[in-house]
């Protein structure tokens, strides 16, 4: 069952320099329990689209489209409704644990925030409620007693805490945006299996935002490329990765560091897409990625790349893909 | 907490003169403001002529005016006259400032523009100069003279306040209160207030200082606090027509004003670099 749709997706914002087109013409669904992976480079839409779910783009971003969650359109809430829709059945957790808690409130309180704004319990059922999310999130409440600051905790436990704060209420969707980016390796593989863990045993579908081709192939179902606040490719998460079939797909892969590949074997440098992602203030005309592909001809510098079809949802906005079609019918 | 909070600021503030220094003055000053509800050496609503300016002794410690009234008591009182003008104009400020600021921080765009714009126009005119308009519309008196002073202090905090708000608005952590769905009034309360708190405390005692400065200004000109209570302007004011003869009636009173103002600036400044730990460690 459809829990979220987004459709034709467009967010603009005015600058001095004229309006910008930060996203455009996206379009996902999410499923119950289904998880969803979103990547592509800085600065190519990725936060601005989840911001734009949760309604927290700033004041002077225009927006159209719809954002249907369980056929209630969001955008045509006020602020009031959307925040008993924000921690409630929405969740999202943000990049930065070091700074995505408030230095002078206890851990305890920003646990309890959620909780304490969307169901009406005692004082006292709060708080085994928030002891019983900082046991589930791997901080045992003896070690960490819910008094505990921020500063005194790690980047890791930090994010455990927020992620503590945004599944409190068991939200129907938690956003997951580059949650494991500030964080090193080791840490990082532990949040991502909590977040998936919890994403099953409360069902949640899971949207998950990252640059790392690694971590999505790892947490997610689905996935969408994004470019330029454009959809690139999606599709289900092995058919994308197995058969890509967008050139930039294929930079994101190529420019993946590979363990020993470097050193001894083989002096080959590692690769990059050339080039740097376009400045939206231009015009973008035709396909977004063309001045930086390998394949581009004249035909992507001048008009917009359909959709093209692989089978099962596979889909890819390019006219030279690298794979080819299954069939000559375009689909959405 | 409070009070672990309390002793880490004295404990990072005894290495910092000024604030050592400006503290030592401004606790002596309150001190002495508070010493003059259970006592004074005389009342100084006795006016014995017979005793006038009398030179500093035992039963007049620092002499007596043209009217007989013992200085040192009058100087206790006007303490008292200038912590109460100051904190209750202090209070004006930050009770409506501090609202303002934070709404404008928190609604931006026409909103904010409203309220900026609205300070811009009060700050165009200089306070004093605006105080006593103020004074001269709603008749002088210590009353009127604390609600002009209040006024002027409303866009110096509404100024700081946004200013301070804005930058913690930008901070993650107002994002992840959002989306935990708090609205913004709360968010402004809860998350945005307590993280500006040190910032407006400093400009709590810098606007203390002007407070006095203003009230003794007012006093001076006649505007502000009226006989028989006691102000350090106005015992100027009183002064001046001895100047030649006695002039230690109006060199005690301006010294009282000059080390108070000087006191609470050096405290203000001191607490500035001791609650900004940034500032602490290059010192």
């Amino acid at each position: 069952m459809t829990l979220l749709q987004v459709k034709n997706l467009n967010i603009a914002i005015d600058t001095p320099d004229g309006r910008i087109e930060i996203v455009k013409q996206v379009n996902l669904s999410v499923d119950k329990n289904d998880t969803l992976g979103i990547v592509g480079e800085s600065g190519c839409g990725k936060s601005i689209t989840a911001l734009g779910i949760m309604s927290l783009l700033p004041t002077h971003s225009m927006v159209s489209g719809k954002i249907l969650l369980e056929e209630q359109d969001l955008l045509a809430l006020d602020e009031e409704q959307m925040c008993r829709i924000r921690g409630n059945r929405i969740g999202m957790i943000f990049q930065e644990p070091m700074t995505a808690l408030n230095p002078v409130q206890t851990i305890g309180v920003q646990v309890a925030e959620a909780l304490d704004l969307h169901k009406q319990l005692q004082k006292a059922e709060i708080t085994s409620r928030v002891e019983n999310l900082m046991e589930k999130v791997g901080l045992n409440v003896r070690r960490f007693p819910l008094n505990l600051y921020p500063h005194q905790l790690s980047g890791g436990q930090r994010q455990r805490v927020m992620i503590a704060m945004m599944i409190a209420c068991r939200p129907d969707l938690l956003i997951a945006d580059e949650p494991t980016t500030a964080l090193d390796v080791t840490v990082q593989e532990q949040i991502l299996e909590l977040i998936n863990d919890l994403a099953q045993k409360y069902g949640m579908a899971l949207i998950m935002i990252s640059h790392d081709l690694g971590v999505i192939a790892q947490t997610t179902k689905n996935v969408m490329v994004m470019y330029a606040g454009r959809i690139m490719e999606q599709g289900n998460t092995v058919d994308v990765f197995y058969n890509m079939a967008h050139p930039y797909t294929y930079g994101l892969f190529v420019s993946i560091p590979k363990t020993g590949s470097s050193r001894l074997e083989t002096k080959k440098r590692l690769k990059s897409i050339p080039g740097h992602v376009p400045d939206l203030r231009e015009n973008i005309k035709g396909c977004p990625f063309a001045p930086r592909c390998f394949r581009a001809q004249d035909t992507c510098r001048l008009q917009d790349p359909p959709p093209i079809a692989f089978g099962n949802g596979h889909t890819a906005w390019c006219f030279y893909p690298l794979v080819e079609k299954k069939s000559n019918h375009a689909a959405g | 907490m409070m009070l672990d909070r309390f002793r880490e600021i004295l404990r990072h503030g005894m290495g910092n003169r000024s604030f050592v220094i400006g503290g030592l003055i401004s606790l002596v000053f309150f001190i002495i403001a508070l010493l003059s509800y259970a006592w004074t050496p005389h009342a100084i609503e006795n006016i014995d002529i017979k005793n006038k300016l009398l030179e500093p002794s035992w039963t007049y410690l620092l002499g007596t005016d043209h009217f007989g009234r013992d200085i040192f008591s009058m100087l206790i009182m006007g303490a008292r006259n200038s912590v109460i003008v100051a904190f209750v104009a202090i209070g004006i400020g930050i009770g409506a400032g501090v609202p303002l600021g934070l709404i404008a921080a928190a609604e931006k765009g026409w909103i904010d523009e409203l309220i900026m714009r609205f300070n811009d126009f009060t700050f165009a005119f200089p306070s004093l100069i605006s105080a006593i308009m103020i004074t001269a519309i709603l008749g002088p008196g210590a009353v009127n003279s604390v609600i002009a002073i209040g006024i002027f202090n409303i866009p110096v905090f509404a100024r700081v306040a946004r200013g301070a708000a804005l930058s913690i608005w930008k901070k993650e952590f107002i994002l992840a209160a959002r989306s935990a769905g708090k609205e913004k009034f709360r968010i402004s309360v809860e998350h945005v207030l307590p993280n500006i708190f040190s910032i407006l405390i400093v400009q709590a005692t810098i606007q203390f200082a002007l407070g006095i400065l203003a009230e003794a200004g007012l006093s001076y000109l006649g505007l502000g606090t009226q006989p028989p209570a006691a102000s350090w302007g106005k015992m100027l004011n009183e002064a001046q027509t001895f100047l030649h003869f006695a002039p230690q009636l109006a060199i005690y009173p301006g010294l009282a004003i000059a080390l108070t103002v000087l006191g609470l600036n050096l405290f203000g400044d001191g607490l500035r670099d001791v609650l900004d730990p940034k500032l602490r460690r290059i010192r």
